[in-house]
């Protein structure tokens, strides 16, 4: 799981999803919290107002005619300015005791209005008063009505801290579960990741190397098993065809020695006529031709069976670049073309150093070939993050656009000048070497202005 | 001089017979390593010429034999591969010099009279062809008296040419020696090289020293035939 996170990865949809059904799981739960809290709450006030109502009917019920002893035994017994309860006894609109205000003035008892129909437990709500009236029948058939009240707040109070907790804690669990779900997932896809370093590293240099088996039988496990059946599939493919190759390059070169051997043996004699002499040249010529696309192709059979990248040791390319351009500087000189030594820091790099220079003998040449006389060839080394970067750029005749990647192709040619020598196939052996240490070989140029080939190749890690 | 050839392939062996004779040599065959090994062991012989791949055995076992019975007499491979592993390879067994198939008989004759003559080179600190100096502690080269400005790959090119002077050195074995295999089939190089070294060499002077062979490579003066 490197860099940012990637909007459209499964990882981020899966976790997404996983919070928006968390989110609404915990937010129905809350919800149906808050309600039964409340309904119960709610019930447990109603049967206490009411049983406190039944209460002071007993009480008072026989001492409606003394007032005075009627507030002072219900104020004892229930004292409702400090215990917020609201108390009224009243008969056909006559108010016969009601409590007063309470304390914590959290309802005020006289904007309670009397009960207009009478009806037995008749529950109502006044701001945050809850109120029950009942109606009692004296023994003179007079009815009483004895409205008990209770404040709703210490009610409301732990509902509301019920609520905000909820909704502080909501965020938290899904952050919590967010962040949980993540790591969890990381660690679920830990065995792919591996997977994925490990098949970055498989080059068909070492075909032994396969992925590796986490050995829990999952269906990871099963993917690897998978994908290495296929690596050996085609690792064998390639076996074969590179084997193919060589055994076919081999076969070629022996009746070409003995056509070269009997060629230079007829060449050899003096008395020839001219014209013979003129074919077997010409034959001759086809030979070496055939010989040097051989030796290519059996370069090339080799490169890919090996991977071109057998020794590694650390290399310099700026040291072998000057090395290089030491050794050719006189092809350039020749054609009067500047071809000047690069000035760079050493810039490491992991490899064949043979195989290394056979790349820039090869830039080099074909830089100085089809560069006109008076012209320039230049190379450039710097280093760009984890890569060295190698350019080798002509005053040439350049290449065509649509030719640079048919230029990396074997055989391929831009002109049909079967005057140029080699078979077309130096790129190609240049372009294999590089892939084989991890690299890129591209051209870079315009047409009329010259070419500029660049070779990449990941900085040495020390 | 005595030479034995190990060569399966009957027309190629044809070639080489007739071409070795042609110098003057006195050549035996033989078509597999087996038979190879029975002629080393029978006969006196001064130079092998072996082809590497043999219907009974590779020539590099053939090699180890015969290096364990005789550790001096030079012997030339001849071989279809021509990668630097299987070359290093080749070395190790104990094989003197190689050569890739197709070749030239010209380069397999100049390759197989460096191999008889070798050891001959002297390691001498000074040589000298005409009136033409090297001091090879000083790197410094002088003609008739006045010294010559040359870059490092000039001298070492003059310097290989000098101490084989009088023997013909193919493009090929100049560029094995004083270039590396980076260069192989870059020959063109030698004749960009020895162009220069001739101007600096035997321009202004009535005897040119450096000779160019006809299609085989270079010789410093005085070159045999």
């Amino acid at each position: 799981m490197r860099g940012l996170v990637k909007w459209r990865a499964v990882e981020f949809r899966l976790l997404l999803f996983y919070c928006l059904l968390l989110l609404s799981l915990g937010g129905l739960f809350s919800m149906f919290t808050v309600a039964s809290f409340d309904r119960f709450e709610k019930e447990a006030l109603r049967t206490d107002v009411e049983d406190r109502a039944g209460e002071i009917w007993a009480i008072g019920g026989g001492l409606l005619n003394q007032p005075e002893v009627l507030r002072e035994l219900l104020e004892r017994r229930f004292s409702p300015e400090m215990q917020n309860r609201f108390i009224r006894l009243s008969t056909g609109g006559h108010v016969i005791y009601q409590s007063g205000p309470p304390v914590s003035r959290e309802f005020d008892p006289r904007t309670v209005p009397l009960p207009a129909r009478m009806r037995a437990a008749d529950g109502r709500n006044y701001g945050a008063l809850y109120v029950v009236a009942m109606d009692f029948r004296q023994p003179d058939h007079r009815v009483v009505t004895v409205e008990s009240g209770q404040s709703t707040v210490f009610v409301e109070t732990p509902r509301d801290n019920l609520i905000s907790s909820l909704l502080l804690g909501l965020p938290v669990l899904l952050a919590f579960a967010a962040l949980g779900g993540y790591f969890l997932m990381r660690q679920a896809w830990a065995p792919l990741s591996h997977m994925i370093r490990a098949a970055e590293a498989i080059t068909f240099n070492d075909p032994h190397n396969s992925l590796p088996l986490a050995g829990t039988g999952d269906r990871i496990d099963v993917l690897a098993q998978a994908l290495n059946r296929m690596l050996d599939r085609l690792d064998s493919t390639y076996q074969h065809a590179s084997r193919f190759s060589a055994d076919a390059a081999h076969e070629l070169r022996t009746p070409l020695a003995i056509v070269r051997g009997e060629l230079e043996f007829i060449a050899g004699k003096a008395d020839l006529r001219g014209d013979v002499r003129a074919a077997v040249t010409s034959i001759g010529d086809e030979v070496r031709r055939l010989t040097d696309m051989t030796s290519d192709l059996l370069t090339i059979a080799h490169l890919d069976s090996m991977g071109g990248k057998k020794e590694h040791a650390s290399v310099d390319l700026a040291a072998l670049a000057t090395e290089t351009i030491e050794q050719m500087y006189l092809l350039a000189e020749e054609k009067h073309i500047r071809l000047e030594v690069p000035t760079s820091p050493p810039a490491w790099v992991s490899g064949d150093r043979n195989r290394l220079k056979q790349v820039l003998v090869n830039l080099l040449d074909n830089a100085i070939k089809y560069t006109p006389e008076g012209g320039e060839v230049e190379v450039q080394i710097q280093s760009l993050g984890s890569v060295v970067q190698l350019t080798v750029r002509d005053t040439g005749i350049g290449i065509p656009v649509e030719h640079h990647e048919d230029v990396f192709q074997r055989f391929f040619r831009i002109s049909t000048n079967r005057g140029q020598k080699g078979a077309g196939l130096g790129l190609s052996i240049a372009r294999s070497i590089c892939q084989a240490h991890g690299g890129t070989l591209t051209a870079h140029s315009i047409s009329g202005s010259g070419s500029e080939f660049r070779l990449e190749l990941p900085i040495e890690r020390i | 001089m005595r030479i034995l050839i190990v060569e399966d392939e009957a027309k190629l062996q044809a070639i080489l017979e007739r071409g070795l004779r042609g110098e003057g040599f006195a050549v035996d065959t033989a078509a597999g390593a087996q038979s190879g090994l029975d002629f080393i062991k029978s006969f006196h012989y001064d130079l092998v010429v072996l082809d590497l791949l043999l219907p009974d055995g590779s020539g590099v076992t053939l090699l180890k034999h015969l290096r364990d019975r005789n550790k001096t007499l030079p012997v030339l491979i001849l071989t279809a591969r021509s990668d630097i592993e299987s070359k290093t390879l080749t070395f190790q067994a104990g094989a003197d010099d190689y050569l890739t198939k197709p070749f030239s008989m010209a380069e397999l004759t100049l390759r197989v009279k460096a191999l008889l003559r070798r050891g001959s080179v002297a390691q001498v600190d000074e040589i000298r062809i005409e009136d033409l100096e090297m001091n090879r502690l000083t790197r410094q080269v002088k003609r008739a008296g006045k010294r010559l400005e040359l870059s490092p790959k000039e001298y070492s090119l003059l310097e290989y040419l000098m101490l084989h002077a009088g023997r013909t050195l193919s493009r090929s074995m100049i560029v094995e020696r004083v270039w590396d295999q980076s260069f192989e089939g870059f020959t063109n190089i030698v004749d960009v090289y020895v162009g220069h070294l001739r101007r600096k060499v035997d321009e202004g002077f009535d005897v040119k020293l450096i000779r160019t062979v006809r299609g085989i490579g270079y010789c410093i003066q005085p070159c045999e035939d």
